[in-house]
């Protein structure tokens, strides 16, 4: 597991971070668009269970649930 | 009469605005060639239709695409588009939207949850932003209806205008000839560069952001969702969280399976009264016949599923308009996930315990379209309440009363046959996802929205189309079915002659006393000679004929099975406990072993398992899918399953 990526898994509820480099597929980073989720865009983590495996994010006024390992595809710094 | 389109973001209240303005007048069907719901309803005088939600004309689910091809086509006829933002989240709203605007198609902005923004203390200068924007701009609650009046204005009036481009110049070209722009070229296409619609979507988001300031007091709408994030912490938890969602799931169970019994057994009970009443009015004969037994029991089978379906999608409207339909999406989605599924499949799957057809009109909630396949084609394999009957007379045919342990044999039996119809389902969705060439999306995302009371005319509404749907769509189906199955059950190649004087050689031979006209004549029915003719097929899984005659009609509905066993074997009663003693004496003429003994009677359960047997649940299945083929396939799928493991039980067993 790369240092980017323990970024996002350190990241606790309640804590803000802001979206500096997005990996994977086009249609993933259309997806990511699409659910205004861009370079620069800050995302403050909610609190996200681990049996889930998914994420909770509010972004843009909004929570959005995601895949944890969608969200790893984000490289982040915290705020 | 203009046609005017309804667009906004999922969670912005366009259903409910589109709910409030058209009220009981809708119409609800489906998108040529998809399955995607098309809503559409009548508004002062205009049609008005209710698009999917999408997130933005950057389309990437099925439905988005649906809308984006709809707005791309209103473009040659100019017809205007109510916009419908979230006001609590108008920032991301207003991007789309500005999206929309650089098409140059008349608008209005209608800004919802006027309530939310004034609890919260945000003011929206509606003239600021409509001089920005260059188009109306209304603050509504559509839950209560005001600010609805500014709107109908609009409307009445054709006060849309086409809003100021915002970014539309980023696709300006320039030549020889001069500039032209390429905006609408590059929505047709594909999108590939994503670092130049990333560019652009910041610039959208720049420019909105700047709009916005200048239009409101206050941003900030983070003390908003603290309240729902707060109850996340239970909800989502992994023991309360998991509590909360069993006792959910209890009631909503209890309410479709148990409830529902009281008006089905009146709706039932009703029916047989009518039947009976049709019996007196009507002379004796054919028509007689056709108008108790074949059209007033067809509308029986249609209207006898009202009850659950109502109390189901009322059930998931009060989840949905809560916000906790989304939390139980997020619970169960790890667990689901590992069978290709997600959690927006859960409704479906455990709905399916009290009836697959609300289960399967219950999966428009999955905008997966692979996903949604796979659970249409699995959910019939839950065990749901018409098998029980059958279930219940075959276990105790088997299976002694005694306790072993804490635990009755017969509830052990019917317990692992309910874990059996689990794992089937289970089973047949992850194949279905592995094989079928429906489209996926490829990523996933849940949005959790707040919590909040539910909005009881939306979900009145939506229980009133779903019922209306099923009634009208499927109910046709069933009918005919009904008619084809009367008309092969009552109609045979004999004579009335030859009947009597079968039943009277019947009556010299037989030492019970029960042979009736009733079981001669569906014996030398059509009915009954198709069940001598598939004797041979089904020999092996231990039936006869006679088992044959109840499996071909309760292919109706799988608890006909027991009220045929009744009528062939001339019980004249449908008692659980006459059935059960009549079912225990029945002999196997070439053995004088008991027909319905332990391996014979495990092969029925199995049959039953898997058989498809309901064709109600074909209707719907043709219904939702928008094909024949489907329900065809699925039907021949689980027969084949059902033959399998009915005759690998009988041999392995006798």
């Amino acid at each position: 597991m790369s240092s980017k990526t323990t970024q996002n898994d350190l990241l606790k509820a309640g804590e803000r971070a802001v979206v500096i480099e997005i990996n994977g597929s086009i249609e993933f980073q259309q997806y990511l668009l699409a659910n205004g989720i861009s370079l620069g865009s800050i995302l403050t983590k909610n609190y996200s269970p681990n049996y889930a495996k998914l994420v909770n994010l509010t972004i843009g006024g909004k929570m959005l649930s995601i895949r944890r390992s969608d969200f790893n595809q984000l490289v982040t710094i915290k705020l | 009469m203009k046609k005017i389109a309804l667009v906004g973001k999922p969670n912005s209240g366009k259903s409910s605005l589109f709910n409030f303005i058209t009220g009981l007048n809708q119409k609800i069907g489906n998108y040529s060639g998809v399955t995607v719901e098309k809503k559409s309803g009548k508004y002062l005088g205009h049609s008005i239709v209710d698009l999917p939600g999408m997130r933005s004309i950057h389309a990437v689910s099925p439905e988005e695409k649906i809308s984006k091809q709809a707005i791309l086509g209103m473009l040659h006829t100019q017809s205007p588009i109510v916009y419908v933002a979230n006001g609590m989240q108008l920032e991301d709203s207003l991007v789309m939207f500005s999206e929309i605007a650089d098409l140059q198609i008349p608008m209005a902005l209608v800004i919802n949850f006027k309530d939310d923004l004034a609890k919260h203390k945000i003011n929206i200068d509606t003239v600021s932003l409509e001089n920005q924007l260059g188009c109306p701009v209304v603050l509504t609650n559509a839950r209560s209806g005001e600010g609805l009046a500014d709107l109908e204005s609009i409307v009445s009036k054709d006060a849309f205008k086409v809003p100021n481009a915002i970014c539309r110049s980023l696709f300006d070209q320039f030549s020889d000839h001069g500039i032209s722009n390429n905006y609408v070229q590059h929505l047709e296409v594909e999108p590939n560069d994503t670092d130049f619609e990333r560019i652009e979507f910041q610039k959208r988001q720049k420019i909105i952001a700047s709009i916005i300031g200048r239009s409101t007091d206050k941003q900030d709408v983070k003390a908003y969702l603290e309240r729902s994030k707060k109850w996340d912490k239970y909800l989502l938890h992994p023991i309360y969280g998991l509590i909360i969602f069993l006792a959910v799931m209890f009631v909503v169970f209890q309410a479709v399976f148990s409830f529902a019994s009281y008006p089905m057994d009146w709706i039932d009970a009703g029916m047989s009264q009518l039947s009976a009443w049709a019996g007196e009015l009507i002379p004796a004969g054919w028509l007689q016949s056709f108008v108790s037994d074949a059209l007033i029991q067809g509308i029986g089978g249609v209207v006898i599923f009202i009850p659950q379906i109502a109390i189901l999608f009322f059930l998931l409207g009060v989840l949905e308009h809560t916000g906790y339909l989304s939390r139980i999406s997020f619970i169960s989605d790890a667990f689901l996930r590992k069978f290709g599924l997600s959690g927006k499949s859960v409704i479906p799957l455990m709905s399916s315990w009290a009836c697959s057809i609300p289960a399967i009109m219950s999966t428009r909630v999955i905008d997966d379209p692979r996903e949604r396949m796979a659970v249409i084609m699995a959910s019939p394999l839950m065990t749901c309440s018409a098998r029980l009957p059958v279930y219940t007379i075959l276990i105790a045919v088997i299976f002694p009363q005694n306790d072993a342990y804490f635990f009755g044999v017969q509830g052990l039996a019917l317990l692992s046959l309910y874990l059996l119809g689990v794992v089937a389902t289970l089973g047949v969705a992850w194949l279905v996802n592995k094989r079928t060439s429906a489209p996926s999306n490829p990523f996933w995302s849940l949005e959790l929205p707040v919590y909040r009371f539910p909005n009881w005319r939306n979900i009145l509404i939506n229980v009133y189309q779903k019922t209306k749907s099923f009634v009208v769509e499927a109910g046709k189906v069933i009918l005919a079915i009904s008619i084809i199955l009367w008309v092969l059950s009552t109609n045979g190649p004999k004579d009335e002659a030859f009947l009597k004087n079968e039943l009277t050689k019947l009556e010299q031979t037989d030492q019970t006393g029960e042979v009736s006209m009733a079981s001669v004549s569906l014996e030398y029915s059509y009915l009954g000679y198709l069940g001598k003719v598939i004797e041979p097929t089904i020999r092996p899984l231990g039936y006869d004929w006679k088992i044959g005659i109840a499996l071909l009609s309760s292919f109706a509905a799988r608890e006909v099975f027991v009220g045929t066993l009744s009528t062939i074997y001339s019980i004249g009663s449908e008692e659980e406990s006459t059935i059960l003693e009549r079912l225990k004496r029945e002999k196997n003429k070439e053995t004088g072993l008991a027909r319905f003994n332990f391996a014979t009677a495990i092969s029925l359960l199995l049959f039953y398992v898997f058989a498809m047997q309901c064709m109600s649940t074909l209707a719907i299945v043709r219904k939702e899918t928008g094909q024949w083929e489907y329900a065809i396939y699925q039907f021949l799928f689980m027969l084949v399953l059902a033959y399998g493991f009915a005759f690998l039980a009988y041999q392995l067993l006798s």
